[in-house]
């Protein structure tokens, strides 16, 4: 009797599973819940970065270079395939100029160049 | 777990072999001891004998910048706090005795010191590879050598 | 008898990373085995040598994908040592919870794995469905479910907002009714107790000599938990149940890792309610003074042991990571010695490998 209460338990357990939704999303259809912190592709704003290089130097992959023509002409290029998205770029930038967002990221080897700062203007992607 | 008093087993190690080793007070919080190569045996055997101290942890090996031309292993026990042995051997010739048949469990850290360092561990059968491939041909990977190394 | 000797391995169905062995047999007996690691073998410590502690965290993170958290935060409490710097308490109780709840991940997988090399294909899934609590859990706190990036110098990455908290005890709240079930399965399920009591039984004294750490160690009888007996804060200031059992064979494995499930969740709670408000980082400076230091952990494996030799750069100069997989595995060519061949991945199962931990 005792062993047959004990082993009721995988029962209810199975029960339980056969009435209950399924925990996979069908992605792309079914709508996709994302945490609040989800590390994503990085984004750059551009109103903040002065290409001062501190997230190139502790990127721990080597996912960040700068090309820095003078103080006011840098390109901040991002290799999505050598990321490890540990955002260790956005605990090291002082002014909040880099950062991860939502968006998830497709297989790609290509940079991506973040950031071009050019004389008088101010351009960056995303 | 009582703490092993430092004092205690320094004269234990004195009347075992007739040695003081040295305390090296450079690793925080932890009691180390610098000992001749040829008494750690004998200070392994106080270890567990009079202190009840059988744990190792793991055994490291390293080349030290302000002891150039040397090799140094530590032994790290565990007996509710660290205790850490210090041996120095010298690059060109790095042979310590084996202590497996003391301790069974030094096996892979004696086998894995053996071939990032070139360490020779005499009274065992030679020291199969533990990490690196079998056709690895390129020395010790660890193991600085004249010209500078990375 | 004729003797034959069969490899397993490296790529194997029972094994989840390469691990190559030959295991003699006669007949249905098993004679014993060799066995050959280093098929995950990355270099790491030499790559710590050549990046700097910032960079490293990173890197050590990689070391393992079960117990990454545990690698960083040894390596962060060895560096604040060096530092002298003091990591605020709220920092402190936020590791101790993200370390805790890895244990339960871990222990809940391996329960899983153990269930579907006994046969009981069900609680496999049951295991591994209960375990994504823990890892929404994780990925809710932290953005991701395996890589949490949690810990930096000086404290963690990330503060627990007050909803935070809420979702993560109702999710503990959940996870320790559906760990109970579990738990009365595996203590009673016949046919688990039949495939594991009395399997590859191992002495105290053996796992003396063979300096044996971790849940295999307090299966035989030996009574060592560094949560214990060598804490970092916060562990010194909650009451960790250290459970053993006497038997030292594969059931008292299991039920170990079971109990110790329960355990981790009892302390995750403790841990919520007694979490402190404060900053969660503190500023570490990039070049850390000469010194040595040794920090050890528990992690879901055993004892995992960090030295870390610095030379007042911003890299270090000699980091030796000793993980508790590699002290466990030295026990495993002689517990192969008394088994059938029918037994062999209960042993396998109940060392609880982590090769990559191993290798690194």
């Amino acid at each position: 009797m005792k062993a047959m209460r004990k082993r009721h338990s995988l029962l209810d357990a199975i029960i339980d599973a056969v009435f209950s939704r399924p925990d996979t999303v069908a992605y792309p259809f079914g709508e996709l819940q994302l945490p609040e912190g989800y590390r994503g592709a990085i984004v750059i704003n551009p109103e903040n970065c002065t290409g001062c290089g501190l997230c190139v130097r502790d990127c721990p992959t080597g996912a960040l270079k700068l090309e820095k023509k003078s103080r006011d002409e840098f390109k901040l290029i991002h290799y999505p395939a050598r990321c490890a998205y540990c955002s260790q770029c956005e605990s090291s930038c002082v002014r909040g100029a880099i950062g991860h967002s939502n968006a998830l990221v497709g297989a790609t080897d290509r940079p991506r160049e973040l950031i071009v700062v050019l004389k008088d203007k101010k351009e960056g992607e995303d | 777990m009582n703490q092993i008093d430092t004092d205690a087993l320094l004269e234990k190690i004195k009347a075992e072999t007739g040695c003081q080793p040295e305390v090296y007070q450079d690793i925080t919080d932890e009691d180390a001891l610098c000992i001749p190569v040829e008494n750690l045996e004998a200070v392994i055997g106080v270890l567990r004998k009079d202190f009840g101290c059988y744990h190792l942890s793991g055994i490291t090996a390293q080349q030290r910048e302000s002891q150039p031309g040397k090799i140094e292993l530590i032994y790290h026990f565990w007996h509710g706090k660290g205790v850490s042995l210090l041996l120095r051997l010298p690059a060109d010739d790095p042979k310590v005795a084996s202590i497996i048949a003391l301790l069974p469990g030094a096996d892979f850290y004696e086998r894995e010191a053996a071939e990032m360092y070139g360490i020779t561990f005499t009274g065992r059968e030679e020291t199969p590879r533990l990490l690196l491939p079998d056709e690895w041909d390129q020395g010790p990977p660890f193991l600085k050598r004249e010209a500078s190394d990375g | 008898m004729d003797k034959i000797s069969i490899p397993i391995g490296p790529h194997h169905p029972l094994l989840k990373e390469p691990l190559s062995m030959r295991i003699d047999i006669a007949g249905e007996r098993v004679l014993g085995g060799t066995l050959r690691m280093g098929y995950v073998h990355r270099g790491i410590e030499k790559m710590t040598a050549q990046r700097t502690y910032v960079q490293d965290v990173h890197l050590i993170e990689r070391i393992c994908g079960i117990c990454s958290h545990v690698h960083t935060t040894t390596f962060c409490l060895g560096v604040e040592k060096l530092l002298g710097i003091d990591v605020p308490p709220r920092a402190q109780y936020i590791r101790a919870l993200m370390c805790e709840l890895e244990r339960v991940h871990s222990h809940l997988l391996w329960l899983g794995i153990l269930s579907k090399h006994v046969g009981l294909e069900t609680v496999f899934m049951h295991t591994w469905h209960d375990r994504e609590l823990a890892l929404d859990i994780m990925e809710g706190i932290s953005g991701g479910r395996v890589s949490h990036a949690a810990n930096q110098i000086g404290g963690v990455r990330f503060d627990l907002s007050p909803e935070q908290e809420v979702m993560v005890k109702e999710n503990i709240g959940k996870l320790k009714a559906q760990v109970s079930g579990v738990l009365g399965v595996i203590e009673n399920e016949p046919a688990l107790r039949a495939r594991t009591q009395g399997v590859a039984p191992v002495s105290a004294d053996l796992i003396r000599d063979y300096c044996v750490v971790g849940p295999v160690a307090r299966a035989s009888g030996v009574d060592v938990d560094l949560r214990r007996d060598d804490p970092w804060p916060p562990y010194d200031q909650l009451d960790v149940n250290v459970i053993t059992r006497p038997e030292g064979d594969a059931w008292a494995r299991t039920l170990i890792r079971a109990l110790e499930t329960r355990e981790s969740l009892r302390l995750c709670e403790v841990l919520l309610r007694q979490m402190p408000e404060g900053p969660v980082t503190v500023r570490a400076p990039r070049k850390v003074p000469e010194g040595e230091v040794v920090t050890r952990s528990e992690a879901p494996r055993g004892e995992v042991l960090y030295y870390l030799r610095s030379d007042g750069s911003d890299k270090p100069a000699r980091l030796k990571v000793r993980t508790p997989t590699l002290a466990v595995l030295s026990l495993l060519p002689e517990q192969l010695s008394k088994i059938h061949v029918a037994d062999i991945p209960v042993v396998l199962a109940g060392i609880d490998l982590c090769i990559a931990c191993a290798d690194r």
